[in-house]
């Protein structure tokens, strides 16, 4: 739920990455940051083990700029994608307003991003949620990999009556990065302004 | 939905602020934040002889998740949070008062301040702030998010993002 802070102006709203472990959600994260410019971000905060699995989260907030005398602000979360960090999971998704699927390509990754989907569902039914009530993209990460599914293919498993918008992307080389950020952070104003 | 995490405009927001003014004043702390459980700062203070604080982004982020995580600690155990949040290390500490359902209130204070003194002055200014939303009678000012606003804000998202297909 979006968040209007009238003392100092402000309107924040919280994205969160979701999708298996290794997916790419951390990579996107770190894409951002390298390549919004200064003045439109923040530090980003990563709490990641040893060998930097996610353990909590990351984090990275984005000024969009200042409508209205307010400034749009949006907070890029990141959840652990390791099937054991669930509780990790659940608390990030506290006051979402939208979410980017990261799904994997590789074939021996289908199962693992309809598990963590449903997973996604199932921690949104703690908050009261259902998927289909917030904005939310799907992003087909890693069409690099040579064994790679056709994009449709991992989109049937998680869409199949083609209901949001799908990106295919190579996060690591910063393609198809910004096209879902964009568009969720889109449906997120565009479900405000619909509310108020 | 938009919503205020705390109703913090007007004249009562100046009494927040002047509330926490006082409890940095009386106990020696250096920054006084009300953030809300989500991690968005709503409003801080800073001592005048305190350092720069670091990304206030960054420590709502942090505070908001480290106590969500406390509390399903504590609701492991079957309770339903711990009472007390404090953290010391050898030169700075923070502590942490709930403020009503939605925020916290975070002071963050160095060796010049006793840990005593600051958890005083903060339930204190706990209880004062409670007793000044409380009274609020002042309405939330209307913001429009009108067709304008709409096309303002999608120029934004091209200007940051690029303005290929979304």
């Amino acid at each position: 739920m979006s968040t209007i802070n009238f003392s100092a102006r402000e309107i924040n709203f919280k994205i969160v990455y979701y999708g298996p472990g290794l997916s790419g959600k951390t990579t996107n994260l770190k894409q951002i940051y390298d390549q919004v410019p200064a003045e439109s971000k923040g530090e980003m905060v990563s709490l990641a083990t040893e060998d930097e699995r996610t353990l909590f989260f990351d984090f990275l907030p984005l000024d969009l700029g200042k409508v209205n005398g307010f400034k749009t602000r949006f907070h890029l979360y990141t959840v652990p994608g390791q099937v054991f960090y669930n509780s990790s999971r659940k608390l990030i998704l506290r006051g979402v307003d939208g979410i980017v699927f990261v799904a994997d390509s590789a074939p021996n990754r289908l199962r693992a991003n309809a598990e963590s989907l449903r997973n996604l569902r199932e921690n949104l039914q703690e908050y009261n949620l259902r998927l289909a009530e917030i904005p939310y993209v799907i992003q087909v990460n890693k069409r690099d990999l040579p064994d790679a599914l056709p994009a449709d293919m991992v989109r049937q498993v998680l869409d199949p009556e083609v209901r949001v918008e799908a990106f295919e992307a190579v996060a690591s080389e910063f393609q198809g990065v910004f096209e879902p950020l964009k568009a969720v952070s889109k449906l997120v104003l565009e479900k405000l302004a619909q509310k108020t | 939905m938009l919503e205020p995490s705390l109703d913090l405009y007007g004249e009562t927001y100046e009494k927040v602020d002047s509330i926490l003014a006082d409890l940095l004043s009386k106990s020696h702390a250096r920054y006084a934040m009300i953030i809300d459980r989500k991690g968005f700062v709503l409003t801080h203070r800073r001592a005048l002889w305190a350092p720069k604080p670091p990304s206030l982004d960054s420590l709502a982020t942090l505070i908001a998740s480290n106590y969500s995580a406390n509390t399903a600690i504590a609701n492991l155990f079957g309770e339903s949070a711990f009472k007390e949040t404090v953290q010391q290390g050898s030169e700075v500490g923070t502590y942490l008062e709930e403020l009503g359902e939605k925020a916290l209130l975070v002071t963050v204070f160095d060796s010049s301040a006793a840990l005593g003194r600051v958890k005083l002055f903060t339930k204190k200014a706990v209880e004062e702030i409670r007793a000044v939303l409380r009274d609020s009678k002042e309405e939330a000012p209307k913001v429009e998010f009108d067709q304008e606003w709409s096309s303002s804000t999608e120029a934004l998202l091209d200007g940051l993002f690029g303005s290929g297909k979304s």
